[in-house]
């Protein structure tokens, strides 16, 4: 695990068969539809909509899989669940948080490509 | 919309369409890059909807994401099956669902794999889909038969994408139906019996008797009996009429293996048989008609041992009528990955367990490996690994292979490096592209399959070394 303890990096490493060039396009390609599906996520929870917050945080949380970022990558799930039981105070309250991980994460993960080759 | 595309590529895999759903678009990207890199074409939907919308006959492997709006993995799997039944379903996961992964299984998927999706992992399980696609598609010319040495010996099948097994199992296709004599030659383990099963399975004598006699288990002075039966009181202890293995097979086919240990005083006599067409029971004088179909096998050399005069000319001449070669699994690697989890399966139905998956490392072992008792040793291995795995998932720690077997393959790549630079002369002279191939093998097994560790070790990236075992086709 990294020192940030936000990813795997040994995991991360492998997915992308070492290939710093392929998670660079990676992470562009997140930042080009997290924040999409973060807006999806709290106008889902404005709509006080259980089943499309589980929805978009599902998606999300499988994004950040592919990047081993478990520590997102779970608060992703927990507003997923909680999407799920309809919970939606508890989902909204999380929200903040897995945003400010998802920056922190993209900020590693720039960092580590720099330090890949 | 869901879209394919072809890449191009110089190979046949470019034939075969993966279809990646998953809702997930950066899932999908990352799946359809890796399954790209390897050659294959992929088709993608970003749904359960679009992927039932966008199957067609090509596509022989459907990678589903268990959780998709409009339609659900399960529930595409479902259409597939029934619409598409050549097509094998993979089912991805959360990778701390356990129970969709099984519920996938339950419905038909043939394989699951959690995410984050393992890149090496995920191409195992797509080229062993893919097997099993092959197989549903070319039934008959793909049947292959593991072995008997299990407790229940039972056929199984698995794929033949060697050269050496897809030529034997056109051959059987091509014998089956001739009923002429047949012998089978191959090292021991390599599944001779089962050739032969499958060719009397295929043939005219299917519903009649298939009797096995192995010349090299039975006593010496028990074989003539054993073969050809008795008449009550020929000889102490012949205490009633007993009809032999030949006379039992009337109608059906006798295979006699390992035909190379029937005693020299015998095979006149079974020279005479295959001549007439006609036995008669020790101590008898009746002359008894038998229509059988002989099918023989052995692992020794024939021609050798009647140069040697151990083996009658005559009788060899009869016997080799029409010849097929069992290889040896060490001819045949590409079928390992097919026929380890062929046999895991088996073993795994016989103890009510799920089956193991096999992690690529350890995948990469068995592919090396010699296997100088072939399938036979391959079933015991696995069997052994099975007994004391601790988690679903067999890794190298736990498959036990001989040590000087090892040994010799650490040797054998070092040496294969060390001879790329061994030039005689000129023409001797190896590519660069050779050297580095033989380079790469040979610290691969030094540090023990891992690619990282072999990366730092050969002073290239990581991203170099996938690339460069790519472009050498190493796995």
């Amino acid at each position: 695990m990294s020192t940030t303890g936000l990813l795997d990096v040994e995991g991360l490493r492998r997915q992308v068969m070492g290939d710093a060039e392929f998670l660079a396009e990676q992470l562009d390609f997140f930042r080009l539809y997290y924040p999409s599906q973060l807006v999806q996520i709290r106008e889902a929870i404005e709509r006080e909509d259980g089943p499309q917050v589980r929805e978009w945080a599902h998606q999300l949380s499988g994004s950040l899989s592919n990047f081993h970022a478990t520590v997102s990558r779970d608060t992703a799930r927990s507003i997923e669940n909680f999407g799920l039981e309809n919970q939606i105070s508890q989902a909204a309250s999380l929200r903040p948080r897995l945003e400010q991980q998802i920056t922190e994460l993209c900020e590693v993960v720039e960092q580590l490509i720099a330090d890949f080759e | 919309m869901a879209s394919t595309k072809t890449k191009p590529s110089s190979n046949d895999l470019s034939d075969l369409v993966v279809l990646v759903a998953d809702d997930d678009p950066m899932t999908r990207r990352m799946l359809v890059r890796h399954i790209e890199a390897a050659g294959y074409t992929t088709a993608e939907a970003e749904d359960g909807q679009q992927a039932v919308d966008a199957m067609h006959d090509d596509i022989v492997v459907a990678l589903l994401d268990y959780r998709m709006p409009h339609l659900s993995g399960l529930e595409c799997l479902r259409h597939i099956r029934k619409e598409f039944p050549d097509t094998q379903s993979i089912m991805v996961t959360s990778s701390d669902d356990v129970s969709t992964a099984v519920a996938a299984m339950k419905e038909g998927a043939r394989e699951y794999i959690s995410k984050p999706v393992d890149p090496e992992e995920l191409l195992v399980l797509i080229e062993r889909a893919i097997e099993a696609a092959n197989l549903n598609r070319n039934h008959r010319g793909l049947t292959a038969v593991v072995s008997q040495s299990l407790p229940t010996p039972k056929v199984v099948e698995t794929t033949a994408s060697s050269p050496v097994a897809r030529k034997l199992f056109k051959q059987v296709d091509r014998v089956a139906t001739l009923d002429s004599t047949i012998l089978i030659t191959g090292e021991s383990g390599t599944g001779k019996t089962t050739v032969a099963r499958m060719i009397h399975r295929q043939g005219p004598r299917a519903d009649q008797p298939f009797v096995a006699v192995n010349c090299a288990s039975l006593p010496r002075d028990l074989i003539e009996a054993e073969l050809f039966g008795h008449a009550k009181g020929a000889f102490t202890g012949a205490i009633g009429e007993r009809p032999g293995h030949i006379e039992i097979a009337n109608g059906g086919t006798l295979f006699l293996d390992e035909i190379g240990d029937l005693p020299l005083e015998l095979q006149p006599k079974l020279l005479t048989f295959l001549q007439d067409r006609k036995i008669r029971r020790i101590g008898s004088t009746k002359e008894i008609e038998v229509d059988v179909r002989l099918i023989a096998a052995t692992h020794c050399d024939l021609e050798s041992m009647c140069s040697e005069k151990r083996f009658r000319q005559d009788l060899f001449y009869r016997l080799n009528v029409l010849r097929l070669t069992a290889p040896p699994v060490r001819e045949r690697r590409e079928d390992i990955p097919g026929l380890v989890m062929t046999i895991l399966e088996r073993l795994a139905e016989r103890q009510s367990q799920v089956c193991p998956k096999v992690d690529p490392a350890a995948m990469d072992l068995l592919v090396q490996y010699g296997w100088p008792g072939n399938i036979r040793e391959m079933e015991n291995t696995l069997e052994r690994a099975v007994a004391f795995l601790e988690q679903p998932f067999m890794t190298v720690s736990d498959i036990s292979l001989p040590e000087t077997e090892l040994v010799e393959m650490a040797g054998q790549s070092a040496s294969s490096a060390d001879n790329a630079l061994a030039f005689q002369d000129a023409d001797d002279v190896k590519t660069l592209a050779e050297i580095e191939r033989l380079a790469i093998e040979a610290a691969l097994v030094a540090c023990g399959g891992n690619k990282a560790r072999t990366a730092r070790q050969l002073g290239i990236s990581e991203k170099s070394i996938y690339n460069k075992m790519r472009r050498h086709g190493m796995k």
